[in-house]
């Protein structure tokens, strides 16, 4: 029995090339994307979970929050663990801290080879027994001064086969011994560790035990005792705050704890270790794939019900020798199950396809059987098995419902009127395919804006090098005037942090309406001509003035700030601010300048107050000088290689590294970047199943009809009374599916616009520009099929009788 | 009004090709009232379909009021048949979805006609028909003579010069059969041209002519004294 229900379902599906490929196609589409969304969403909610200790280890960060003043940190004070464990050994079994001088990368040399190296960090020997290493050879001391712990990759680059333990690596100039290699950590941890250098070293370099509790400086790690989660600790944090933290901020700071595991999704502080993902983006990604999943998942149901009616006969022959409903049906599901499983297969087929592309943009390396490491192919299974029985289960009970007798003549026995659950679904596809296109096209809009609008500085051709430690920073000036010989360099400066990306903060004192007050105020530290170079507007005052030399380093401290420091310290107006001191704990600071504001960070953020100063004494300005800024009229290889040329005369040693400050700034908006490329992908392939969608119910619609087309065409319709029947048909669902859509997509845009400080608007001609998209679409597919209907002779249509 | 010369018909599937009409050569007088016999099969119902400018014949021609319309598109046929010719069907082929009066006023749509002009037109042909009280029903309300009854109306309402009836009687019993004969006297009566297939002979004696088809030939023509 089973043999001849292959047999059959095999030729009926063959019989129907075009609707079983319909069928396949828009089905695998649905499976392909949710099993790619599955994959990249399971890779990013696998953060940190191979860690055994994942439970118990948590991250603490602070928050510094006065007035307008809001300040989240992910970097702590140094003596804060160690304290922490002091005070409570009962609660804290260990823990350790990193720390990397807030440099983006240090240089690294042994030998011949010297790269700047990201994944550096000086930490507590603790980290070894919290988090899983594999060791090659495990360190025996990592307490001692001066050594380092490195990972296999490293190992490799540096000395390729032969064994490192013992031999040395000059970090930023220090030699450091190799006492210990482990196996690179799993891609999904938060942080990178690459090269780790005992805590004693920085000690050491440092000549004394850091102990300040104003300089938020390093990552701070506590691993819990077992059974102890955060709520046990964190009620003890306010007077442990009171207890320890300076009195100038205890009374404005917390610290709260995150765990290890939440970390990579939910958190969005400053100065992450690394940049973190969003947990709402995954949550968006996942749920949109689900309904494009339910939308083929629709397609497949409206085309086999459609496929069924011209198999009405067949299922009254059937009937007539001796066939019962169940068997008829069973033929139905065997058929669905048949196609759904090639639905899957071939949707591996396009996973296996897209993946390259994919992890280039996700910056990924998932590989696709994966999906047999967490349950995402059981859950593909799950879904196509159960897609597979009950597309079949209803289109057989529709094509076997039909009364025998009427099956054999092929009268209608039924409606199409009646079918009111295809026009359902595919009133639910079109809302669904109209509210992705909307969302599409909006936040394509404001990731437009975000990466366009008006920042309150020149972006466009700036080129930043970092320059940190290398001769550069010390010989600044004279590299400087290099780089100026070269007529294409409009302008060059310098600066501690890149501009509109990080900045540290600096306590201030003042006093406002007679009241002392103190505030922590981000200050960006800046070398000459930086107002120049960005182009930054000033209100009142000057620029930096100069000293008799034209070094501005000597002169005596001055301030640049912007408009809304202006405000919040209560100067009557910007003129009024000029002259005016700020006192620091190394004495007073006078305001030269007052500036328009301009984005100082991400646009999710809104502008805060910046101070803008220059450092007075010579021997720390190089310290400052991290990453120079290097303004061209317009940027070409031939500027690239001149800027090559000019480094290596001054930093033979030094690797050349450069970007564009564009790149930079484009970068804070990776993760809208992501989820942008998936909406044009969803919004792509919906299109798609819908308009397979669309065509299989006027597919069905002219079926039904045929008879009644050619009645209409025998008493007088032309082509174009057709169409409009055709027409008239779907306008109503299109009509209605826009009713729905529109209000629906304006409220989830608005929600999610709020996530930024500065967004796009939402105008009402994307609504229509979508609308008309699908529109134009759809009607394109439904003409096509009138006018098919149309030209046939109208005896066709009337024979059957 | 209708004359063809040499017309043939050949319908053609995978391997097998039918003739269904030869050579057949016709002239139907305005006015006249013609019937058309012979064994299923033997093309009657495709000769009707060429006639009425359904279908084109393969080779041959047809002149419709002395216009060689053998080779016209179906937008040139539909455009000259919605104008000039009405159909009752042996199945009637009413839409069910539409009730009454609008199955009735589709041609009248068809022809654009003023939603007023549509629904004196309408009333009229109902009211002449006898089936004004039933205007609100729909198809599968009503009896197979009162369905015809409505078919026929249809084919009237635009006044064409041509009535192409297939079988108009097949469907129904006697009494109703009859009804629906008279209803095609009087409208010949009135001056319009009646084709009618039939297979019987006293809905044939009706006519003015009887016309006997067998295998794609007309074999005899039967004129009668009128």
């Amino acid at each position: 029995m089973l043999k001849n229900f292959l047999k059959i379902a095999f030729r009926n599906l063959l019989r129907h090339k075009f609707f079983s490929l319909a069928n396949i196609i828009s089905f695998s589409i649905g499976l392909a994307l949710l099993t790619l969304v599955s994959l990249y969403v399971f890779d990013e909610f696998s953060f940190d979970t191979f860690q055994t200790k994942s439970e118990q280890i948590y991250r603490v960060a602070t928050v510094y929050h006065k007035d307008s003043t809001l300040l989240e940190s992910a970097l702590t004070p140094y003596p804060l663990a160690q304290s922490l464990q002091k005070k409570y050994p009962e609660l804290i079994d260990n823990y350790f801290r990193l720390f990397n001088f807030q440099n983006s990368s240090i240089l690294i040399k042994h030998k011949k080879k010297n790269f700047n190296e990201k994944n550096f960090f000086i930490t507590d020997s603790a980290i070894f027994n919290a988090f899983d290493f594999d060791f090659i050879s495990a360190p025996q001391n990592f307490n001692e001064i001066n050594t380092a712990v490195i990972s296999e990759s490293i190992q490799k680059k540096y000395f390729g086969n032969s064994a490192p333990l013992g031999k040395e690596l000059l970090i930023d100039g220090l030699p450091i011994k190799i006492i210990g290699v482990y196996k690179d950590l799993p891609k999904n941890s938060h942080v990178k560790l690459d090269i780790l250098v005992s805590f004693s070293t920085l000690e050491y370099l440092m000549g004394y035990v850091p102990d300040s509790w104003m300089w938020n400086s390093c990552w701070t790690y506590i691993v819990m005792k077992p059974g102890k989660t955060h709520n046990d600790i964190e009620s003890k944090f306010p007077d442990f705050i009171q207890n320890h933290y300076d009195k100038l901020i205890k009374d404005n700071s917390t610290i709260y704890l995150q765990a290890l595991k939440d970390i990579h999704l939910n958190s969005s502080l400053e100065f992450e270790i690394s940049p973190n993902n969003k947990k709402l983006y995954l949550n968006i990604l996942l749920g949109i794939s689900v309904f494009l999943l339910l939308v083929s998942i629709i397609n497949f149901l409206n085309l086999r019900t459609t496929d069924s009616l011209t198999r009405v006969k067949e299922s009254g022959i059937r009937k007539v020798l001796g066939s019962n409903k169940s068997q008829l049906i069973s033929q139905f599901i065997i058929e669905s199950l048949i196609l759904s499983f090639a639905a899957l297969i071939i949707a591996f087929f396009i996973v296996e396809a897209f993946l390259p592309v994919f992890n280039h943009f996700t910056n990924k390396q998932i590989a696709l059987n994966e999906i047999f490491n967490n349950h995402i192919f059981t859950s593909l299974l799950i879904i196509v098995i159960s897609t597979g029985i009950i597309v079949g289960l209803s289109s057989g009970l529709f094509a076997s419902s039909c009364p025998t007798i009427y099956a054999l003549q092929l009268k209608r026995g039924f409606s199409y009127r009646k079918w009111i659950s295809g026009r359902l679904l595919i009133l639910i596809q079109y809302t669904l395919a109209l509210i992705l296109l909307i969302t599409v096209l909006v936040n394509f809009k404001q990731l437009q804006y975000l990466k366009n609008s008006d920042l309150g500085f020149e972006v466009r051709n700036t080129v930043i090098l970092p320059v940190n430690n290398t001769p550069i920073a010390k010989k600044y000036d004279d590299f400087k005037n290099h780089l100026l010989a070269n007529d294409r360099i409009k302008n060059v400066t310098a600066f501690d942090n890149i501009i509109g990306n990080r900045i540290n903060h600096r306590t201030y004192f003042f006093k406002k309406n007679k009241q002392k007050r103190v505030e922590i105020l981000p200050v960006l530290i800046v070398r000459h001509d930086f107002i120049k170079t960005f182009n930054i507007k000033l209100l009142a005052g000057s620029d930096f003035t100069k000293d008799e030399q034209g070094n501005i380093e000597t002169a005596k401290t001055e301030l640049i700030i912007n408009e809304t420091l202006a405000e919040l310290i209560g100067y009557k107006s910007v003129e009024n601010s000029i002259g005016q001191s700020l006192t620091t704990f190394n004495g007073k600071e006078r305001i030269v300048g007052v500036i328009k504001d301009f984005n100082n960070r991400s646009l999710h953020k809104p502008v805060r107050p910046i101070i803008i100063r220059t450092v007075s004494n010579e021997n720390y300005v190089s310290e400052y000088t991290k990453f120079m800024a290097v303004k061209f009229n317009k940027i070409t290889k031939n500027d690239l290689k001149y800027l090559y040329m000019i480094w290596k005369k001054f930093a033979p040693d030094h690797p050349f590294e450069f970007d564009s400050l564009k790149n930079i700034l484009d970068l804070q908006y990776k993760n809208e970047d992501v989820l942008n490329y998936f909406l044009w992908l969803f919004s792509i392939l919906l299109i798609i199943i819908s308009s397979i969608g669309i065509w299989a119910l006027t597919s069905f619609f002219s079926i039904q009809r045929t008879k009644e087309i050619g009645i209409r065409k025998a008493i007088g319709a032309m082509e174009v009374d057709i169409l409009k029947l055709f027409t008239k048909d779907f306008l109503s669902t299109i009509i209605l599916a826009n009713i729905i859509a529109w209000p629906i997509t304006f409220v989830v845009l608005k929600k999610w616009l709020s996530v930024f400080a500065y967004s796009t608007d939402i105008n009402l001609w994307i609504f229509i520009l979508a609308s008309i998209i699908m529109l134009f679409l759809t009607l394109s597919i439904i003409w096509i099929y009138a006018l098919k209907t149309s030209s046939s002779n109208p005896v066709d249509a009337l024979r059957d009788e | 009004m209708l004359k063809t010369n040499n017309l043939i018909k050949i319908f053609r599937s995978d391997e097998v090709e039918t003739t269904a009409l030869n050579k057949v050569n016709l002239n139907i007088s305005e006015g006249e009232f013609v019937a058309i016999m012979g064994p299923s099969g033997c093309g009657k119902s495709t000769l009707l379909n060429i006639l009425g400018l359904l279908d084109n014949p393969s080779t041959g021609e047809i002149y419709f009021k002395g216009v060689n319309v053998s080779r016209f598109s179906e937008r040139q046929r539909t455009r000259l048949r919605k104008e000039n010719v009405g159909f009752v069907f042996q199945s009637f082929n009413l839409i069910d979805e539409l009730s009454v009066y609008e199955n009735v006023e589709l041609p009248l749509l068809y022809l654009k006609y003023s939603s007023a002009e549509r629904k004196k037109k309408v009333t009229e042909v109902l009211e002449y028909m006898q089936i004004a009280h039933r205007r609100k029903h729909f198809p599968q309300q009503l009896s197979g003579g009162q369905q015809q009854r409505i078919a026929v109306a249809r084919a009237v309402v635009t006044n064409p010069k041509l009535i192409l009836a297939d079988e108009p009687t097949g469907n129904l019993d006697s009494v109703n059969g009859e009804e629906v004969m008279n209803l095609l006297t009087e409208l010949n009566n009135n001056g319009t041209t009646i084709v009618m297939v039939t297979h019987s002979p006293i809905d044939a004696d009706k006519a003015h002519r009887i016309i006997q088809l067998f295998d794609g030939h007309i074999v005899t023509e039967n004129i009668k004294a009128i």
